[in-house]
């Protein structure tokens, strides 16, 4: 329980830096906001009154709290570009993402975790090249060229789907779930390749431990003792890895949206990028950050719970 | 009948030379009631022996010619499912390293009962912990409520191979193996895990095969010995008489070897 | 079986280094010259990977863009590991507070995906060559310190290098003369794997326009023009796409060798 206590500290704690690096990073960008706003001719008087209205004059800490402050309350800022608030520009696209990051983690772990048990428990030299060659093969392609060869072959040559025509999910949940199956596949097989690999490992490594020939020694079966004994002290790095997968797929579509055009936060990051949009860019970044560290802190808890040696150190 | 009769065992590994045998044609029999040790250094085979008695070396690894037969039962003969059937029930093994014989993420308490868990299914859970607190005090670890409790790295080597000792005998099995259960301990920890194991035999009559490599220590457990070289059994007897008066140049050395202050009785 | 890896992965990636190589003197027809009358042209004998829309050899521009993403992942590579190597032998043969604190900021850079990061930086910096090259090589430090810190921790101890500080060896000397190459068994493997992870993160950055710029192409920036003739020249992004794959895939199998051999 201290543990936790401590683990939630070092989270909140890790939180604010990430976030004070964030706000600062976003203060050394050569060029003053004002002259993007007011355009090189405008007049010093001018400036100086904008400056104070953005509160451009007082003390970094102080902005930085302020900027916390609201950015916790929810207010991410206005949209150099759009002239919008940052959290009307996020509040469509967000849940996009959201949705296709999820479909692709399921996938992933609903996927390898069988894939990497059977694989890992089987004893076979023909289905150990396939599953290795396989392996290799399929980490070696990047995603968003997976979602390229998709587009092609399941749009253009089999026309089962229209590249681009993206179905908004309030215009159709099943339309938009079927749409999004693709990217989000196309997100998930390295990492399953990958899950795979790792877990098949793991198994392995686990199969000759000298705790699994005690519990041979009394008689339990070869696949209670998987189950039993085996899977738990598989899973352990195989959770740190799903958590860097996770992570791993959130910033995956960035990409995938473009290869797909699908409206989520990625795309709109990519355009912000492009138009020096900072506020757009500050808070897409911050929450990406945000969700990075908080599936590590779940897979931290995770770990934490499933394998006792953490507990006491 | 005998509890155990081994007859021409023969053993090869698929990754050895092919005139290479690591158990090459061995063969002895044990009463019931008795403490047979089984001496050697280390790489003649008596590991090997002892896992083919449980039917725990994959055929993957290797091949076996021979005879084993506990209690009548055909060891070559079982299946898998009638393997299982006989280890943790009759025979159960205890393994030379305590620290990685225990599943690092559950408690020892659960462990322990962990044969009772395969083969007492009729048992309810507070009657199955009945018989490991038992179990775990006749292994002679007296605080066994508060030890049950922990997790195999809060214990010390000692502690952990007594708690392995109790996981073998929960289930009153017929023959206890103990495959070189003393070596990765140090010397008082040793002599009090053979007194223990001397009390069990003679309380419950438990049969043991004691596999270890120091003279010393099978002087004080076993009534009957085997000395084994290079897969073959070189001499087998009294304890006493062997000790006495060594015919193979062999065993000889092994009891040469034992630190001056421990020769003798 | 283990030989097999290293054999398949050591042709693959030389094969492919002397094409990259080759690339950089001479391509079969020029990189830029447009030729409106061989437009969109499927594979042929005389152009293996087709034409794009400007009637431009598509594998002649894949061997300039492969030299390109080679070039810049090379560069990531080498800019990684010196500063990876002088960090974590440092960290690792002195310890201390420094070392915990340096070793916990690369914890936390790991944890978050290089190309999130590097996007941030070069959202900030601006976009060129060399602020990929420096935002990837500087992202690309801590997975470096962390292994050399790991091999210069254990090895600090042995008796032999007690033996060299005893003779009254310089630190510097036993930093890098008597420690390094001992390191080396881990460290190739690890420039392997971040040379794939540079050429992934590099295609991922150029293909999002974000890395390299028009007229230079990589194969991450080609790929992105050949979605728009996905439909009349499929060829095209068949052709980059595979070429990223083929240079991944036969690093990763050269150092899934070297892996291996190494166990044996």
């Amino acid at each position: 329980m201290r543990q936790i206590i401590k683990k939630t500290a070092s989270l909140i704690i890790t939180l604010f830096i990430v976030s004070l690096l964030a706000f600062l990073a976003f203060q050394i960008i050569p060029g003053d906001p004002t002259t993007k706003i007011l355009g090189t001719s405008a007049s010093p008087e001018k400036v100086a009154a904008l400056r104070t209205q953005l509160g451009l004059d007082r003390p970094v800490w102080e902005r930085y709290i302020d900027w916390l402050v609201s950015f916790l309350k929810g207010d991410f800022g206005t949209s150099y570009n759009y002239m919008r608030p940052v959290r009307s520009l996020l509040a469509d696209k967000l849940p996009v993402t959201v949705l296709l990051t999820v479909m692709s983690f399921a996938i992933t772990a609903a996927a390898a975790i069988p894939l990497g048990i059977v694989l890992g428990s089987i004893r076979n030299a023909l289905a150990d090249h396939l599953t290795m060659i396989l392996d290799q093969i399929i980490m070696a392609v990047p995603p968003f060229f997976f979602g390229i060869i998709a587009c092609y072959l399941f749009g253009i040559v089999l026309k089962w789907f229209l590249p681009g025509g993206y179905v908004p999910l309030s215009a159709s949940i099943p339309g938009c779930l079927s749409y999004l199956l693709l990217p989000a596949l196309s997100l998930a097989l390295p990492r399953i390749a990958m899950t795979v690999r790792m877990l098949r490992g793991s198994i392995r490594h686990e199969l000759t431990q000298n705790y699994v020939l005690t519990a041979q020694s009394r008689g339990m079966p070869l696949r209670a003792i998987l189950i039993r004994h085996v899977m738990r002290n598989a899973m352990i790095p195989v959770v740190t890895f799903l958590a860097v997968s996770a992570a791993e797929i959130m910033t995956g579509t960035i990409i995938i949206e473009q290869v797909f055009t699908i409206p989520g936060i990625g795309r709109l990051l990519v355009s912000s990028i492009g138009n020096r949009d900072f506020p757009v860019v500050q808070a897409i970044v911050v929450i990406l950050a945000a969700w990075i560290m908080i599936v590590n802190f779940i897979a931290d808890l995770l770990n934490h719970w499933m394998d006792p040696r953490m507990r006491s150190e | 009948m005998s509890l155990l009769e081994v007859e021409n065992l023969r053993v090869h590994f698929h990754d050895a030379a092919p005139d290479r045998f690591a158990v090459d044609g061995v063969s002895f029999s044990m009463e019931e009631g008795d403490i047979l040790g089984l001496v050697g250094e280390s790489g003649t085979g008596k590991t090997v022996t002892s896992m083919c008695i449980g039917g725990l070396l994959p055929r993957w690894k290797a091949d076996t010619q021979g005879s084993i037969r506990l209690d009548g039962t055909e060891i070559f003969d079982c299946s898998q499912k009638e393997l299982n059937e006989i280890l943790g029930k009759e025979l159960t093994v205890v393994f030379q390293e305590p620290m990685t014989s225990f599943n690092p993420v559950y408690r020892i308490g659960r462990q322990i009962g962990e044969s009772l868990y395969v083969h007492r299914k009729d048992l309810s859970q507070s009657q199955r912990n009945e018989l490991i607190l038992d179990a775990m005090r006749r292994a002679g670890l007296y605080e066994a409520e508060e030890i049950s409790r922990r997790y195999p790295h809060e214990l010390s080597g000692g502690m952990l191979q007594r708690a392995m000792i109790a996981a073998a005998i929960v289930t009153n099995p017929k023959l206890l193996i103990a495959d070189e259960i003393t070596t990765a301990l140090d010397v008082t920890m040793q002599a009090r895990i053979i007194d223990q194991l001397k009390r069990l035999n003679r309380e419950s009559g438990m049969s043991i095969l004691f596999i270890s490599h120091d003279m010393h220590v099978v002087n004080r457990l076993c009534r009957q010995v085997i000395v084994m070289q290079r897969g073959r059994i070189v001499e087998s007897g009294l304890t006493k008489e062997i000790f006495a008066n060594p015919q193979h140049e062999y065993t000889k050395r092994l009891i040469a070897a034992i630190p001056s202050r421990y020769s003798g009785r | 079986m283990k030989n097999r890896y290293l054999l398949t992965g050591g042709i693959l990636s030389t094969l492919v280094t002397s094409v990259i190589v080759t690339g950089y003197f001479w391509t079969p027809y020029s990189t830029t010259a447009m030729n409106a009358r061989e437009k969109m042209q499927p594979p042929s004998l005389s152009h293996w990977f087709g034409t794009d829309n400007f009637g431009r050899d598509v594998f002649s521009r894949v061997m300039q863009g492969a030299g390109c993403s080679f070039l810049i992942a090379v560069l990531v590579v080498l800019i990684g590991c010196f500063a990876g190597v002088v960090i974590g032998s440092l960290c690792g043969y002195f310890g201390g507070t420094a070392d915990l604190i340096l070793m916990r900021i690369c914890d936390t850079i790991t944890a978050f995906p290089a190309i999130l990061l590097a996007l941030v930086i070069i959202s900030i910096a601006g976009s060129s060559v060399s602020n990929i090259v420096l935002a990837l090589g500087i992202l690309f430090i801590p997975s470096f310190a962390r292994v050399v810190r790991t091999q210069y921790a254990g090895i600090r101890d042995l008796n032999y290098i007690k033996a060299a500080r005893l003779e009254g060896v310089s630190v510097p000397r036993i930093l890098y003369a008597h420690i390094l190459p001992n390191t080396l068994p881990v460290l190739v493997p690890a420039m392997t794997i971040g040379f794939n992870n540079a050429v992934l993160a590099e295609a991922s950055m150029s293909f999002l326009g974000i890395g390299i710029q028009p007229p230079m192409a990589s194969l991450g920036s080609m790929l992105k023009d050949s979605q728009n003739y996905l439909t009349s020249a499929p060829w095209y992004a068949l052709g980059a796409g595979f070429s990223i794959v083929l240079l991944i895939l036969s690093f990763s199998l050269l150092s899934e060798g070297i892996q291996v051999s190494r166990n044996e």
